[in-house]
């Protein structure tokens, strides 16, 4: 795992803010053939998608890895470890047993067995043969097929169950690599000679796992079988069928929560003491409902990405009512909510998930947010401190003459090693701080009203309402989402060889009104998002379908 | 202007004009009963018990006395019994219950209150016609001519009162914890505020909510939660009031909310105080503390306080119910009956501490809230 | 680190070839240094139990003031000192009403045993989670779970799956012991042993599974690659599990057969024969759980409307918490109390009796998870916030001991959940209305 991570680290670095003084330039990374572990998510929905949302999925995961600020990246460098393998395969062996269970068996197995008790070859063979190749997401040769009809056989002869056969014969697919990971296979390119492409139903992986966050459907996969991937206009209305489908909101949801880095609210906590509002329940609230305004505003509304900062519209429940202190009529679950034009609340940077995920247990970080705020909406990537810093003054709160945060900043900043990188930070952060550690508007701190002001690559604001119109109109904020969508589809940070693509699905996001729905469908229509390298030694082509 | 400040003043000039884009609420999700111009505060109690002094001259004559063997005590009523045919319900195990009929026994007088201090407020003032004869206490604060005549029921019950030993304050402590645990929740909410420190003319609901009441990790009400008025109209309760120096007031009106009800009954009772008014002092973090003084229904203060029908719990918490019954009826000493001269009602105090919430009352229609998507 | 790595490189050198199995000889050293499973990761069994005591604390005299390790035991929890760095104490979960009564003794037992507040028990079809638990690690042992009480009444009990399939309890010992080593008995450890043809069906899944390991690698980067080989490595641990399971398991060392109780009934809820009968069911409990006879239980020591009394008085614990003056100088009731510390000293005891039988380099009491409640905190009160919980055993190191938890005012439905989650169920969300949670109580998880 370690050599791993090393050698990553060249690979994953995003724009380096200049002014920092950092000299990080991206290192082009080819496009090989991809192998990449299916997420959390990812797993829970194919299960789900394949079998039914009623199927439990409960258990516990290997972590994911994040790398260039997304999950998506790190797919491509997580492996299983031993510990990982035991947890698959318990989750198998539980899902496998519902899925054929008296319940489900009518749906999942799509014949009955001359009798329930014993071996029947001829509807173990037809169960494989349909359920094998959704799991593993392309069909089985004959060989595998013939092994597990085997093994389902052996096991309904001694357990005298049919159905314990295939209950095996299906934990044993769920454990498989082709199902744990998303390994390309590579075919001859018939249309180029010599040259080589990814096979249909590799294309097909992509595109669904892209767009759908799911493993991909029979319509998908039948259209693989036809040839359709492989030509533009075929490739075309599979891609616009995805994006009508409600399944492409949680495509649209599993990015953001991947861009916005909410794999991190789990593990936020607050001071009790300080905090008395925070709970767990308060943290799962405020991530979906920033998912809820941005799919409510990008879908739904068919909205402008950048208004993503201004908006005043969103969710709420009751437990998220108590920490923004608005009413909530809704006795239980969500309902619709806008902020009034004259309340200091607007735009996702002004919600509890973005101002709780980004600060300390006990106090507001002004710093943290802007660092967030650069890095996670703008891409600009800011150096960690140095490592000798005296960091009293900023917490020392007693002195008359710092009682807010951007008196004990100021006197911190004036350090010339920290000052550089402060003064990217920390206006934006200050901008911020009308709202605590919990994200509860306040108008003082300590007594002294606090000054909201400052200003974002030149563009000047007095609060958090007006830093949202600046990030809204700074020209990083489109750049950084179109680089993170493209990132988040070819499971790579995108190097200096993507540029003309990136400004290419850059100029075509502008031209279309920033709407997110276009931009995913630019990208998976494009040629560079199903390329592989040719040149790598490594990449061999592949005889057939396994 | 502070945030909540803020915020209801938007809430409610939304409301006014009408101007649902502007407003925190959805459209129809709040409906404020008393259309009135000016702020609103809503509130939701957090303690809402009777006002004891528990003065040092209270009980002369010691504490009020409970049956002998408390909760083992053999069925021995029968040697309390009238001498006249009545019917009696039994309970499971088939003893006569005192508790149901208190009036079909006869048991020594109960030991009562016989201090000169209580809480309370002068209720009879200029309606002594339809009083009953009482003698009035002084105030805790000095006021004169104070009527609490349950306070010389309830003061000299060993449950009721405040000393370690025995089962010092276990009925607050009950009353209390069914608030803390979510079996009765009060909300208050005032409308029509120009000036929160004097305005005369405001209008103050009472309400009984089935959603529970939030208290965090120390037990204190946690703010600004939003609470959902119960449907039942016969907990809606609108008084009219004014705003002197920061205390809401509020003119008598009949008051009835959702109360808890003694242990062991499934069903809860009504809390039903008639001629009830309010002195509510409004704190300066949003809060509100202060007192309710009215009259309590003869009949529904006993159900609420002592007829625990089948429960064991009158026999150990220090009274019997048929002397329980017949202290209240010789201390009654508002709303006379005209036609048999008997009072109806209980002069009392009760002390209230409440944190800011949101009042939501339900549109006509049941379900206010969004289908999920 | 280096030890990992180095079994690691071996591990990879032994796949090189194919259909490589170890076979060897069952040895103490393959324990780990927990004594909680075999080194091959073949565990030795997890089992849970519930204890119940009627009538709760006085929670002044009970929970303790510091939170965390190394916390203090007030008069009444300091019986259970000896398994101090054993045990959790949970404090402040309470039970949430939403507006339904509270039924004294019954709501708070119940509420935090199946997650919904009963409004009626006898119409309250919601299962006790002992049940669930059951159901998934109660399924390869003779007995799914066993109920027993030391009052002698079989009514006396708190697990159920619905309010017409009620778990009645064994209340006599002796026959508890006819049940447990009568002719049905079969000692394990004379046993002839039969591998499990599903562990063998397993291995032949896997192996189909990797047949196709060649073709996948070679389309594959170096790094990739390298990730291939580390989930294949991976499976073959797995395999390698899975083939010891085919040999003979470990003597279940500690199942030694005992004598027969003499004939004991507690009649009428006499604290001395309660006490009595219960040490006695412990250790025939204990001896259940070493012989591998069941995973799960249900004690009960007294009822939840504790009728437990002491010889020629008609006062009796329950009526005591309602009854009894508290002493104006010490401020709690001296009487009830005492049947509250006779409750400590009996789990106790009961520990003491899990915690006599070895098991690996351990003993019984650290593979189990023994949760010990009551009914209500307070029970003068009949409160149901902070209703006491004693958490036991390190579940074969799955938790973590030596903790007090204070809850803060969570619902307690988030202790029921964390045990049905140590135990396997898979369950992420339990209870219902305020009730409903899904956050375990991480801090004991190891």
């Amino acid at each position: 795992m370690h050599s791993l991570q090393s050698a990553c680290l060249g690979l994953c670095a995003t724009f380096l803010l200049a002014s920092c003084g950092s000299d990080g330039g991206a290192i082009a990374q080819t496009a090989t053939p991809e192998m990449r572990r299916l997420t959390e998510d990812e797993y829970r929905h194919s299960i789900a998608d394949l079998f039914g949302a009623d199927i439990k999925v409960i258990g516990r995961f290997e972590p994911d890895l994040r790398r260039g600020g997304l999950l998506a990246v790190g797919t491509s460098e997580v492996a299983v470890t031993r510990a990982g393998f035991e947890q698959y395969d318990n989750l198998a062996r539980n899902i496998a047993a519902q899925v054929v269970d008296e319940k489900h068996r009518k749906t999942s197995v799509p014949c009955t067995p001359v009798a329930a008790k014993a071996p029947d070859d001829g509807c173990a063979e037809q169960f494989i043969r349909t359920v094998g190749p959704r799991v593993l997401r392309r069909p089985l040769n004959d060989q595998k097929v013939g092994a597990l009809t085997a093994v389902a056989r052996r096991e309904a002869e001694t357990s005298r169950d049919f159905y314990a056969g295939l209950e095996f014969v299906l934990a044993g697919l769920l454990v498989a690599p082709e199902f744990l990971f998303r390994v390309d296979v590579v075919e001859s390119d018939p249309t180029r000679a010599g040259a080589t492409r990814l096979d249909g139903y590799s294309k097909a992986t992509r595109l669904s796992y892209f767009l759908w966050n799911t493993t991909p459907d029979e319509v998908l996969l039948a259209a693989v079988a036809r040839g359709e991937l492989d030509t533009a206009k075929g490739l075309a209305r599979q891609v616009d069928r995805m994006l009508a489908s409600p399944r492409f909101e949680t495509g649209v949801r599993a990015f953001f929560a991947d861009m916005l880095n909410f794999d991190g609210l789990a593990a936020v906590t607050k001071d009790p003491q300080i905090y008395p509002r925070f709970s767990r329940t308060v943290m799962g609230d405020a991530e979906e409902q920033t998912l809820r305004t941005i799919t409510g505003h990008l879908l739904a509304g068919r909205g402008d990405y950048r208004d993503l900062f201004t908006t005043r519209k969103t969710f709420m429940t009751r437990t998220l009512g108590v920490v923004y202190r608005v009413p909530v009529a809704a006795e239980t679950g969500w309902q619709s909510f806008e902020f009034s034009q004259n309340d200091p609340r607007a735009g996702l940077l002004t919600q509890i998930s973005f101002l709780t995920l980004h600060g300390p247990a006990g106090r507001s970080s002004p710093t943290l947010r802007g660092k967030a705020v650069r890095e996670v909406f703008l891409c600009q990537k800011v150096p960690d401190p140095p490592g000798n810093v005296d960091f009293t003054p900023l917490e020392d709160a007693t002195n008359p003459a710092m009682k807010t945060v951007r008196n004990r900043l100021m006197a911190h900043s004036t350090n010339p090693a920290c000052a550089g990188c402060h003064k990217i930070m920390d206006p934006m952060g200050l901008a911020l701080e009308n709202f605590d550690g919990l994200g509860q508007f306040r108008e003082q701190e300590n007594g002294s009203v606090i000054d909201a002001s400052g200003t974002l690559d030149g563009a000047q604001f007095k609060n958090a309402v007006e830093l949202g119109r600046a990030m809204r109109d700074n020209p990083a904020t489109v750049s950084c989402l179109v680089r993170n969508v493209a990132g988040y589809a070819i499971g790579r940070s995108p190097g200096r060889e993507d540029n003309a693509w990136l400004n290419d699905l850059k100029a075509g996001f502008a031209k279309n009104g920033h709407r997110l729905p276009d931009l995913m469908r630019r990208i998976a229509t494009s040629d560079r998002f199903y390329a592989i390298s040719t040149t790598s030694g490594d990449v061999k082509v592949a005889g057939g379908t396994h | 202007m502070s945030c909540f400040a803020r915020h209801i003043f938007q809430t409610s000039a939304a409301l006014i004009l009408g101007v649902t884009a502007a407003t925190h609420v959805h459209a129809d999700a709040v409906k404020s009963t008393p259309q009135k111009a000016g702020e609103t505060r809503g509130f939701v109690f957090t303690y809402f018990w009777y006002a004891m002094s528990y003065g040092a001259d209270d009980c002369p004559d010691g504490l009020a006395i409970a049956l002998p063997g408390g909760i083992n005590a053999p069925p021995l009523y029968d040697g309390g019994r009238k001498g006249r045919a009545i019917s009696r319900p039994r309970g499971p195990s088939g003893e006569d219950d005192q508790c149901t009929t208190p009036a079909a026994f006869e048991d020594p007088p109960m030991r009562t209150g016989k201090g000169r201090t209580a809480y309370g407020m002068n209720l009879d003032e200029g309606a002594e016609a339809q009083s009953c004869p009482h003698e009035n206490y002084t105030g805790v604060d000095g006021t004169k001519g104070v009527d609490n005549q349950l306070y010389r029921v309830l003061g000299c019950i060993n449950a009721y009162r405040p000393e370690a030993h025995f089962q010092g304050n276990v009925v607050r402590d009950f009353v209390v914890s069914a608030r803390q645990d979510g079996q009765v929740t009060t909300l208050l909410e005032i409308s029509g505020i120009d000036d929160p420190r004097n305005d005369n003319d405001v209008t103050v609901g009472v309400y009984s909510s089935s959603n529970p009441t939030h208290y965090d990790a120390e037990r204190k009400g946690v703010p600004y939660t939003s609470l959902t008025v119960n449907k039942n109209p016969r907990w809606h309760n609108v008084l009219r009031g004014k705003i002197v120096d920061g205390v809401v007031m509020t003119e008598p009106g009949d008051i009835r909310l959702d109360h808890y009800q003694g242990e062991g009954l499934k069903d809860h009772t009504d809390m039903y105080i008639r001629g009830a008014r309010f002195r509510l002092t409004l704190k300066p973090d949003g809060g509100m503390e202060g007192t309710m003084a009215g009259y309590s229904d003869l009949e529904a203060a006993y159900r609420m306080e002592f007829a625990m029908g089948p429960s064991v719990l009158p026999k150990s918490w220090g009274w019997t119910c048929p002397s329980a019954y017949a202290a209240m009826k010789k201390f009654a000493d508002g709303y006379r009956d005209p036609k048999t001269g008997q009072c109806t009602a209980l002069s009392t105090a009760y002390q209230i501490e409440a944190v800011p919430a949101f009042v939501i009352h339900p549109a006509d229609d049941a379900q206010t809230a969004e289908a999920a998507r | 680190m280096s030890a990992k790595l180095n079994r690691r490189r071996i591990l990879r050198g032994m796949i090189g070839g194919s259909a490589v199995s170890v076979a060897l000889p069952f040895l103490d050293g393959f324990l780990n240094s927990n004594g909680t499973a075999l080194a091959s990761g073949s565990p030795l069994p997890v089992r849970f139990g519930t204890w119940f005591w009627g009538c709760g604390v006085t929670p002044w005299r009970w929970v303790p003031e510091k939170v965390g390790a190394n916390y203090d035991m007030p008069t009444e929890l300091a019986y259970l000192k000896p398994y101090k760095d054993r045990i959790n104490v949970l404090s402040g979960f309470d039970v949430k009403l939403d507006g339904i009564a509270n039924q004294p003794h019954v709501t708070g037992n119940f509420a935090l045993r199946t997650g919904t507040t009963p409004r009626e028990l006898d119409k309250h079809n919601v299962p006790t989670f002992d049940t669930l638990i059951a159901d998934v690690v109660g399924t390869d042992t003779r007995f799914r779970s066993l109920e027993i009480t030391a009052t002698g009444n079989p009514k006396d009990t708190y697990s159920r799956r619905n309010a017409g399939s009620i778990n009645p309890s064994e209340g006599s010992p002796v026959a508890f012991y006819t049940r447990l080593f009568g002719d049905e008995f079969r000692n394990p450890n004379a046993v002839d042993f039969k591998p499990d043809p599903r562990v063998m069906t397993r291995l032949s899944v896997l192996s189909a599974i990797k047949d196709d390991r060649a073709d996948l690698a070679k389309q594959l980067g170096a790094a990739d690659r390298a990730r291939l080989d580390e989930y294949f490595t991976s499976l073959r641990q797995m395999e390698q599990q899975l083939e010891m399971q085919l040999k003979k398991p470990p003597p279940a060392e500690a199942c030694t057969m005992t004598a027969p109780p003499g004939d004991m009934v507690p009649a009428g809820y006499l604290v001395d024969e309660v006490i009595a009968s219960h040490k006695t069911m412990s250790h025939l409990l204990a001896m259940a759980l070493a012989c591998n006879q069941t995973k799960v239980f249900n004690m009960v020591f007294s009822d939840a409307l504790s009728a437990l009394h002491k010889a020629g008085t008609t006062a009796y614990h329950h009526g005591l918490t309602h009854n009894e003056t508290a002493d104006p100088v010490l401020g709690y009731q001296i009487e009830a109390t005492w049947y509250v510390e006779r409750s400590m000293e009996a789990l106790a005891y009961f520990l003491g009796a899990l915690n006599g039988v070895r098991e690996g380099d351990g003993t019984l009491l650290d593979n189990m998870l023994v949760f010990a409640h009551s009914d209500s905190s307070l029970a003068r009160m009949h409160s149901i916030l902070g209703v006491p919980m004693v958490i036991a055993g390190k579940a074969g190191g799955r938790v973590k001991t030596g903790l007090h938890v204070k809850g803060g005012g969570d619902t307690i439905t988030r202790v029921g959940l964390t045990m049905q989650q140590i135990m396997g169920v898979p369950v992420n969300r339990w209870g219902t209305a305020s009730m409903d949670t899904s956050l375990p109580v991480t801090d004991i998880l190891a």
